[in-house]
């Protein structure tokens, strides 16, 4: 049967509040002159996108992590805006050799770049790589002060989720396994994390990475709830340990002995409860005689 | 006031003699099939016994029917519905394949196929269920004809309260009495294997009372098969689907009696409308004991009364079933005349079935090897009349069957016939009715008139006076589905579609 809407209970009045509230916002927008898209082409920032997107790992004049990530400045293939725009769509993994190092690491595809977004970023990136015209210098970014060394247990509590992270980000676990993190592991949803510090550069490379990190699906989450620099040393504390840690698979026999074991008990417990085959009444009148 | 119509039936179990041959033409009609062998929709019983399935009254044992608890509210017998939801996967009330029998037939082939032998070939018997050769040990008429026998009619549970004396005095030999009990589903008002289903699969019919099983909606929980007292649901091991008595409703909607009424040979069987209240159900299932039959009567209305036509046209039944109902021969049985009692009211479920209770003979005693009544020659009618506790058949015991215990209404039943009987036998042998045959009716409590009414509805009733069938107009329903003259011209309706396990 097809249910009915409720006639009568819902007055005019209610359904065009909406309305009204855009019709003020409106209307306060016109009255401030403010506007309401900030992503018009003048307004688009190639310095502000490469530190958005870039700076993490390549550091803020493109200096790079040595040994980790390539720099950017004097490097004459980053001077090629063709080549920079095809790495920043597409990402680039695998050895690669830059001014006579070798670095192996992966960098992201940045996705959901307009096209004017896209020109911008290169052409600061090329400008840093000494191609095309100079950029705008970028304030150099006050020297962090070292890290204090992270607490393993700490970030498992925070990778598992049983700690939340300050700002509200998704436990790493919702995604991600790596090393010992349960019987049942983590989430096979992203790639397992247990060889991420050595892949993505140890401690510096790793902090970098996890203070903005530039996976695609990940800067939509983390972007507006970054981790806090304790956060961040405790992750890498915790990651640097993983590949040291027993294997979640260590621990399923015990689970498998356990299960077996009750089965075998709720068996016999039914043996014994429900012995034989049920009576018929018949047979339970020539009992009684 | 909310009318609604039930299709009824009658057993005059005066007339009953223990045939089957309603039981026979119910399973060559329905459950002739695969997984359906055991299942008698319509069975005949010999009572005192312990009927089919074994015992099926013993409540305690199988848990049917409804209750009433300490707070005045109708509960199902079978379990609460936390009770329910616990026991889906292990229902312990259910009856056995033994508590019916492992249906069985002979290996006729043997017969024609065995080798050349000394001795004659036989016909071994074997189960239809597994086709192997069985010892055969039960059967839904095991104690058929066997009154007084010493492991089922001294179980029959009807039989509590029954003298102790009266009970020892029905196993010998010369008092041993039995009459048959023909049974099917009773379509109740409050039927509770319509409320222990937790598939919803179960319905009453609006037009006529009819309670049914979808088998699309079935899913085989069973309990359903449970929670009727009167053990007339059927699990299907083939279909894995529950079945019933479907009151022959393709023969009903195309103006036929059900089958095992038709092929009645005793004539006992009569079908008619009854128009009842239905806002009472709720409240007249809840009563104590001992008004629940009353109330249970109360229900059924009068068709002939004014208010009550108006009632039913404005539910929108149709004239012709409220003519019908007004020609019922039910309805003279149960309200006019007061002779007929549903089976076992104590069930709540308001069983819309209905039964004539049975005479049976007067007790004797054996003087110098000699069978003598217990009464004087002279006037016997009367002295039975007067001495029905002498009869055979235990009064209680019937009254533990149709009236919660009551037997004196068994009693004024019983009464009522034997006068009519009276009656008729001054009037075709002695040719005048006598002043102490008047008196003896007016006793009992019925006029002349109505004597001539109750001998003509019991010995000589035609087909059309015992099925007074009420016109369905499917014609008309049809109409409203769809065109019906779809398939005409065709050679077929196209395909049924049978029911599947777990579908």
């Amino acid at each position: 049967m097809r249910r009915q809407r409720p006639s009568g209970g819902k007055s005019p009045r209610t359904t065009l509040v909406p309305f009204g509230l855009i019709a003020i916002s409106v209307f306060v927008a016109i009255a401030t002159g403010t506007s309401s898209s900030p992503t018009e082409a003048q307004d688009v920032s190639g310095a502000d996108l490469y530190a958005a997107n870039c700076a993490g790992c390549h550091q803020a004049n493109g200096e790079g992590l040595p040994g980790t990530f390539p720099p950017l400045a004097e490097n004459p293939g980053a001077a090629d805006p063709e080549y920079v725009a095809t790495v920043i769509t597409d990402g680039k993994s695998g050895p690669i050799e830059v001014l006579g190092e070798t670095y192996n690491s992966a960098m992201p595809a940045i996705a959901g770049l307009s096209d004017n977004e896209l020109d911008a970023l290169v052409d600061h990136v090329v400008g840093l790589a000494g191609g095309g015209e100079s950029p705008d210098p970028v304030d150099p970014v006050d020297p962090a002060e070292p890290p204090e060394p992270g607490d393993i247990d700490d970030g498992h509590d925070l990778f598992i989720g049983r700690n939340r992270f300050d700002e509200g980000a998704t436990a790493c676990a919702s995604c991600h396994t790596a090393g010992e993190v349960g019987n049942f592991g983590g989430s096979s949803l992203g790639p397992d994390l247990t060889d991420a510090y050595e892949i993505l550069g140890g401690d510096a490379g790793l902090s970098a990475w996890l203070a903005n990190p530039p996976a695609p699906t990940m800067t939509p989450i983390f972007s507006d709830r970054p981790l806090t620099d304790e956060e961040i040393a405790d992750l890498v504390a915790f990651l640097a340990d993983a590949p040291n840690q027993d294997r979640p698979s260590d621990n399923v026999d015990w689970l498998l002995i356990g299960g077996l074991s009750g089965l075998a008990v709720l068996i016999a417990g039914m043996a014994i409860a429900w012995r034989g085959p049920r009576r018929t009444y018949v047979d339970t009148l020539r009992r009684k005689q | 006031m909310r009318v609604r119509a039930q299709m009824s039936m009658l057993f005059h179990l005066d007339k009953c003699i223990g045939c089957h041959t309603c039981s026979v033409a119910c399973k060559n009609l329905w459950t002739d099939r695969d997984g359906a062998e055991y299942m008698w929709w319509n069975n005949v019983e010999t009572r005192p016994g312990t009927g089919y399935p074994t015992g099926w009254e013993d409540q305690e044992h199988y848990k049917g029917g409804w209750h009433r608890d300490k707070k005045g509210r109708l509960k199902l017998i079978l379990h609460s519905k936390g009770g329910g939801v616990a026991k889906a996967f292990y229902n312990p009330a259910l009856p056995e394949l033994d508590d019916y029998y492992d249906p069985f037939t002979f290996k006729y082939g043997d017969l024609f196929s065995a080798p050349p032998s000394e001795q004659q070939p036989t016909a071994i018997p074997i189960s239809k269920i597994t086709g192997e050769p069985v010892e055969i040990s039960s059967g839904p008429n095991w104690d058929d004809d066997l009154g007084g026998s010493d492991l089922y009619a001294r179980n029959d549970p009807s039989m509590d309260g029954v003298d102790d004396v009266v009970r020892a005095q029905m196993e010998e030999i010369e008092r041993v009495v039995f009459n048959y009990l023909p049974r099917i589903c009773n379509h109740c008002l409050n039927p509770s294997c319509l409320a222990a289903c937790p598939s919803g699969a179960i319905y009453k019919r609006d037009e006529d009372g009819v309670v049914l099983v979808n088998e699309d909606k079935c899913r085989g929980w069973r309990m359903c098969v449970s929670g009727c007292p009167y053990k007339k649901v059927y699990y299907n091991w083939n279909s894995g689907k529950s079945e019933k008595c479907i009151l022959c409703f393709p023969r009903l909607e195309t103006g036929q009696a059900p089958a095992c009424a038709h092929s009645c040979v005793g004539r006992i069987r009569y079908m008619g409308v009854l128009l009842y209240d239905a806002d009472k159900i709720a409240t007249s299932a809840a009563l104590p004991d001992d008004e629940l039959l009353d109330a249970q009567l109360d229900m059924i209305l009068d068709p002939s009364d004014p208010q009550v036509i108006a009632a039913a046209k404005a539910a929108g039944i149709d004239p012709g079933w409220i003519d019908s109902a007004q020609r019922s021969p039910i309805y003279k049985f149960v309200k006019e005349w007061g002779m007929a009692f549903p089976l076992h009211p104590e069930y709540r479920t308001e069983a819309m079935m209905f039964y004539v209770p049975p005479l049976s003979p007067v007790m004797s005693t054996i003087e110098q090897n000699f069978v003598k009544l217990d009464i004087p020659d002279e006037r016997r009618d009367f002295e039975l009349l007067e001495e029905l506790d002498k009869a055979r058949m235990p009064l209680e015991y019937l009254a533990n069957l149709f009236t919660v215990g009551d037997s004196d209404r068994i009693r004024r039943v019983l009464r009522i016939m034997l006068a009519v009987r009276t009656y008729k036998r001054r009037q075709s042998v002695d040719g005048v009715i006598d002043e102490t045959t008047i008196a003896l009716l007016d006793d009992v409590g019925i006029t002349e008139n109505m004597a001539e009414a109750i001998y003509s509805m019991t010995t000589t009733p035609t087909v059309q006076d015992r099925f007074v069938l009420p016109p369905y107009h499917r014609e008309m329903s049809l109409e409203d589905v769809g065109d019906p003259l779809t398939a005409k011209g065709e050679t077929g309706f196209g395909f049924l579609q049978s029911p599947r396990r777990g579908a």
